[in-house]
């Protein structure tokens, strides 16, 4: 198969609280793995993918994966991994809603630094909860008042995770 | 009853064995002290203990393995056991002798290593350092540096181009040496975060960058420019001339590509003449490279048609020969008259000659510069025609789009914003004027302005201010800039204005014989008292956050006013954010 060309490269950051399987998305989506029980990341992980724009697999967007670390008050160390970001999936762990309810901490400062950049909320751990039962009108709601897609996934099942990546390169592509 | 027929028995046993009986009972009375004396350890052991050492060193000297055999598992035991109750003990006893007697041996290993290693310098240096010495005459260059350079060549192995913001590669060229194994998009977004990390984990100052990376042999060198930095990786010892070198490719890829890295967005290919450039530059400092050419069999046939080219030039140039130092002798007369021109940049002219006839072509930057030109070079009798296409260039708009840009970079930059200097831009020339409060903002202004494209010359006439020279007017507009808002009914000062107040802190530290006015202020949701005491822990927390950051706490003057002076209405959420706040001034005591 010949290689894509590359056209873009973009900075994107994972954000969500303590726990919420930022690491174990990022993984599977780049290793296609999973384990049951991840160390939690220090500081920040970098790792590089690259998504198909076409069907012919002739171009590509390169993401650059910044996994950062959740601390409960963020400081300015990581604050500044937020400099430069084009894109960010922010996730939720939909089976524990003080996930999505400290969202801000990462948010607030994450859009003041980067007030154009994309993102895409994900309620992951889908497997774990009966999908009818699940109620995801809060951060429906958020996804909307931020004019961002909302998508569930499994890092565990890989239940739409390729879907999110590609769903956030064709966002960042559409933006230029 | 005992018979008379046995008294003289009796009698006879008592002449027989009187004797016999006092010694059996003598062995009686010893074998009793005997038992008594086992019995009792302490006596036992101070009658055996001159008997058993002689005992022992006999048998040592007589059967030594048979002994450590009989010992071993014992003394094996009982090493192992004093170990696990008491390992502190077991060390302390034996740290004096093996401490000992390690120091020893290390200090006789370090004696040893020290003198092979200055024997085998000595045998080195022996040899070229006579060649080194007199190289180090012509170049100026210690000898011990070319030494060591020798000892270890410069390599540079890979370059980085990074977008200083995102850690986004933007170009990457590597020599052929070069073990490349990890992603180089991935290297250069760790380098950013690293650079980051360190930055804001140890930042003294604002400016203040990581610029060297050691492991091993290898470095890592940064070079910052403002929208993106260069990261080459080397090895051995570079020159100064390098560090020059690096820093004017940082310079000259930030005046080629200024748009582009100031506008850039993900787009990598607008880039792709980037390796070109920095290969040129890999490719000048590839020392290996050139150590490490396979010698190739000799080109005869390319020598062969080298000469002929040669006769064919020689032939033809016999005749141009004449014509071409006629021709210079023109064009030095012209370069002659143009440069004497004033305030004229002679690299922006440029002009022709041929067959008598001059075109000149460029910018100037007036019609009077344009007409000199013209009437200067008439002068000149070789030339029998001039053809004058100099442009005048619009200085003014230049002038005003280079000072817009300078203003631009300074707004950005919280130790420069509050600055009001003059510029005077003449061709790509630009002179600074005023005052500045130090020798860094000086030397920082005029970095920035040397990073503006189009600008080649930078004249930096600021002056430093002398201690209390400094405008209390700058001073005060610059703190005016920041005012510090809260959260309803919150004295601690939200994360997001830790950013504001390091900046103030930075400034005020700088200034001699002030004092920092701290005032606070709230909005009108509660009691007039209450909101008082709010104000107050409001303009004491920013004063702790100062004071803690170093800032004298004698120097510091806390007001507060509570729902007083509102600078917008609280009759809206809005305007009450806005009067949850603190603001600053400065005054100088009487």
């Amino acid at each position: 198969m010949s290689e894509k060309r590359i056209v873009l490269s973009k900075k994107i950051c994972m954000l969500g609280s303590f726990g919420v399987g930022k690491t174990s998305l990022v993984r599977r989506f780049i290793y296609d793995e999973f384990r049951e029980n991840y160390r939690s990341t220090m500081g920040v992980q970098i790792l590089q993918k690259i998504v198909s724009l076409t069907k012919d697999n002739s171009f590509g967007i390169k993401l650059i994966l910044w996994d950062i670390a959740h601390i409960e008050k963020f400081n300015r160390v990581i604050k500044n991994y937020f400099r430069g970001s084009h894109g960010a999936i922010v996730v939720c762990d939909i089976t524990r809603s003080q996930s999505f309810q400290g969202m801000d901490i990462y948010l607030k400062p994450y859009l003041e630094m980067n007030p154009k950049s994309k993102l895409i909320f994900v309620g992951n751990k889908i497997d774990l909860v009966d999908k009818n039962s699940f109620d995801m009108e809060q951060l429906l709601q958020i996804s909307k008042a931020l004019k961002s897609p909302f998508i569930t996934t499994s890092a565990k099942t890989n239940e739409n995770v390729d879907e999110l990546f590609n769903k956030l390169g064709t966002l960042l592509v559409k933006a230029e | 009853m005992q018979s008379k027929k046995d008294r003289p028995l009796e009698a006879l046993r008592k002449i027989i064995l009187h004797e016999d009986e006092l010694k059996l009972q003598q062995l009686e009375k010893e074998l009793t002290a005997l038992k008594e004396q086992i019995a009792n350890k302490e006596s036992l052991i101070s009658s055996l203990d001159p008997i058993i050492t002689d005992l022992l060193e006999r048998k040592i000297s007589y059967s030594k393995q048979e002994m450590a055999e009989a010992l071993a598992p014992i003394m094996g035991d009982a090493i192992r056991h004093q170990i696990a109750e008491a390992k502190d003990d077991v060390v302390d006893a034996l740290y004096p002798i093996i401490g000992k007697t390690i120091r020893k041996s290390v200090a006789e290993a370090m004696k040893k290593l020290v003198e092979t290693v200055n024997q085998k310098i000595d045998q080195a240096l022996r040899r070229s350092l006579f060649k080194k010495r007199i190289q180090s005459k012509i170049t100026g260059v210690f000898t011990g540096e070319l030494v060591l350079k020798d000892a270890m060549p410069f390599q540079i192995e890979q370059i980085f181009l990074i977008h200083k913001e995102s850690g986004l590669l933007l170009s990457h060229v590597s020599s052929e040496q070069a073990g490349v194994t990890i992603s180089q998009d991935l290297i250069s977004a760790m380098l950013t975060a690293i650079r980051d990390f360190v930055s804001e984990a140890f930042k003294t100052d604002k400016d203040q960058e990581l610029d060297e990376i050691q492991y091993g042999d290898s470095k890592i060198l940064l070079e910052m420019g403002h929208y993106s930095y260069l990261a080459i990786v080397i090895t051995g010892i570079e020159s100064n001339q390098f560090r020059d070198d690096f820093h004017r490719l940082s310079r000259q890829i930030h005046n080629r590509y200024y748009k582009p890295l100031r506008q850039f967005d993900g787009d990598i290919t607008q880039f792709g003449e980037m390796p070109k450039l920095l290969d040129r530059f890999l490719q000048r400092y590839d020392t290996k490279q050139a150590v490490k050419k396979p010698k190739k069999s000799k080109p005869y046939l390319l020598y062969l048609l080298l000469i002929i080219l040669l006769i064919c030039l020689i032939i033809s140039g016999i005749n141009r020969v004449p014509r071409y130092l006629v021709n210079r002798k023109i064009q030095n007369k012209v370069m002659a008259k143009i440069e004497a021109i004033p305030k004229l940049n002679n690299q922006n002219v440029k002009y022709r000659l041929s067959n008598g006839r001059l075109t000149i072509s460029g910018t100037v930057n007036s019609v009077q510069q344009k007409e000199k030109v013209d009437s200067l070079v008439h002068t000149i009798e070789e030339i029998r025609s001039v053809d004058n296409r100099l442009k005048i260039r619009d200085l003014d708009a230049f002038s005003r789009e280079v000072i817009s840009q300078i203003r631009q970079q300074m707004s950005q930059s919280v130790n420069l914003r509050y600055l009001n200097p003059n510029f005077i831009v003449e061709d790509d020339q630009v002179i600074i004027e005023g005052k500045v409060p130090s020798l860094k903002t000086k030397r920082d202004l005029g970095y920035l302005v040397s990073e503006i494209s189009g600008v080649n010359i930078v004249i930096n006439n600021l002056e430093i201010h002398k201690k209390n020279e400094f405008s209390i007017e700058s001073a005060k507009k610059f703190l005016s800039d920041y005012i510090i808002y809260f959260d309803v009914d919150s004295a601690t000062i939200p994360d997001k204005e830790n950013e504001k107040l390091d900046a103030i802190f930075n400034y005020v530290r700088g200034l001699e014989n002030i004092k920092l006015v701290i005032k606070g202020y709230s909005d009108n949701l509660a009691e007039a008292d209450y909101n008082l005491q709010l104000s107050e822990q409001r303009a004491r927390s920013i004063s702790d956050y100062l004071t803690a950051k170093g800032f004298p706490d004698q120097n510091v003057i806390v007001e507060f006013y509570g729902e007083e002076n509102a600078i917008a209405s609280n009759e809206t959420e809005e305007g009450r954010a806005k009067n949850r706040r603190v603001e600053f001034d400065i005054v100088y005591p009487e």
